[in-house]
């Protein structure tokens, strides 16, 4: 199964070749350019991976992750950033997201941060099932 | 007296830091796409090493999306170059309307992030104030902020650049949501330190939804 990815930024030619770099490499990509697209895709489907860039109009990346996190906490979110420090990577992984890069970003560092968020994304799943699973097994008694 | 004045430089520094991690992250943007761009010529080639045939139209296409980023760095760099050189002198004239798009496309992403779109209509022929530049800069963008709260639901606004004689008024038009209160709030936080430095004066007007600077063709030193 090919890894699932959207991919939000509010530069579209960034998000085309970006997407068809990706799409290239056999993942699944969707694309937006707008944060509140972005939250609306993830209440219908689901992502191995979210790649956010930190400054959107409307809505700034730390918001949408905040957004993202609260209502899907085993979304795996990696921010783009264009500042030059690492201050605001730092405050967005202890907002929850799982990693940072920054602009511009290499492709194959991207694709093997994208691979842990998928296998950690696998990890959670799995744990909730379980959870769910003895949850039943509790409340039914068998 | 001293302390004021280096708060006023202080604080004029702290705008400038701003505007300027604004416009790296402009240049980030543009060097993202042409990164990708490069990227992805380098996969068709090792596509085309494997076989596969090579489209001259993406070839073409990737070229001119290269081509339209470096002409857009060009302009980010010209527009931070011109707005570095607003310190050289501590009074320098200027033409208004060409400083004042610069200042706005450097401001853009602030503006874009709040979901306004600011409209510059300068006049014809641009107009040349003698003013601190940098002052003037972080007076303008100051009140551009504040306006951005009294957009309204177009989320629009205007800056028109009307001249008259002995003074140039920069108006912000288009506020809708701008309130009498919002006026009387505005005075009390008025910053005196830079309009004295600027010999300019704040005038906001809430039935014609609009605020205004009113800046000295000439400032008197």
């Amino acid at each position: 199964m090919s890894t699932k990815v959207l991919l939000v930024d509010d530069e579209k030619e960034f998000l085309d070749l970006m997407g068809e770099r990706m799409t290239s490499r056999g993942m699944e990509v969707n694309t937006t350019t707008s944060a509140a697209d972005a939250i609306k895709l993830t209440e219908k489907q689901t992502f191995d991976a979210i790649i956010l860039d930190l400054m959107m109009p409307e809505m700034d990346g730390i918001q949408v992750l905040k957004t993202l996190k609260a209502k899907h906490p085993e979304l795996q979110v990696i921010l783009l950033t264009g500042h030059g420090s690492i201050e605001k990577g730092v405050e967005a992984m202890r907002l929850g997201a799982m990693d940072f890069i920054e602009k511009p970003a290499d492709l194959e560092v991207l694709t093997e941060k994208i691979k842990k968020a998928q296998a950690r994304k696998m990890i959670l799943v799995e744990r909730k099932l379980e959870e769910e699973v003895r949850a039943i097994l509790i409340s039914k008694g068998w | 007296m001293n302390d004021a004045i280096n708060a006023t430089a202080e604080d004029g520094l702290r705008f400038f830091g701003r505007m300027s991690a604004a416009i790296s992250h402009d240049l980030k943007n543009t060097l993202s796409i042409m990164n990708e761009s490069a990227g992805l010529l380098e996969d068709l080639a090792l596509l085309a090493e494997k076989g596969r045939p090579l489209d001259p139209q993406r070839i073409k296409q990737l070229g001119a999306t290269i081509k339209r980023q470096i002409q857009r760095t060009d302009g980010i760099v010209r527009n931070m170059n011109r707005f570095a050189h607003s310190v050289d002198d501590p009074v320098k004239e200027i033409g208004l309307a060409a400083s004042l798009e610069m200042l706005l496309a450097i401001c853009r992403r602030l503006t874009d992030a709040r979901g306004i779109t600011v409209v510059i209509f300068p006049c014809s022929p641009d107009v040349c104030v003698e003013t601190r530049p940098l002052y003037l800069y972080h007076m303008v963008w100051l009140l551009l902020e504040w306006c951005l709260d009294y957009a309204g639901p177009s989320k629009s606004m205007e800056l028109r650049i009307e001249p008259v004689p002995g003074s140039v008024h920069l108006v912000f038009k288009g506020l809708a949501a701008l309130t009498p209160d919002a006026c009387k709030a505005a005075s009390a936080q008025r910053r005196q330190d830079l309009l004295a430095l600027l010999g300019a004066q704040v005038e906001t007007n809430a039935g014609k939804q609009e605020i205004q600077i009113i800046l000295p063709t000439r400032i008197r030193t």
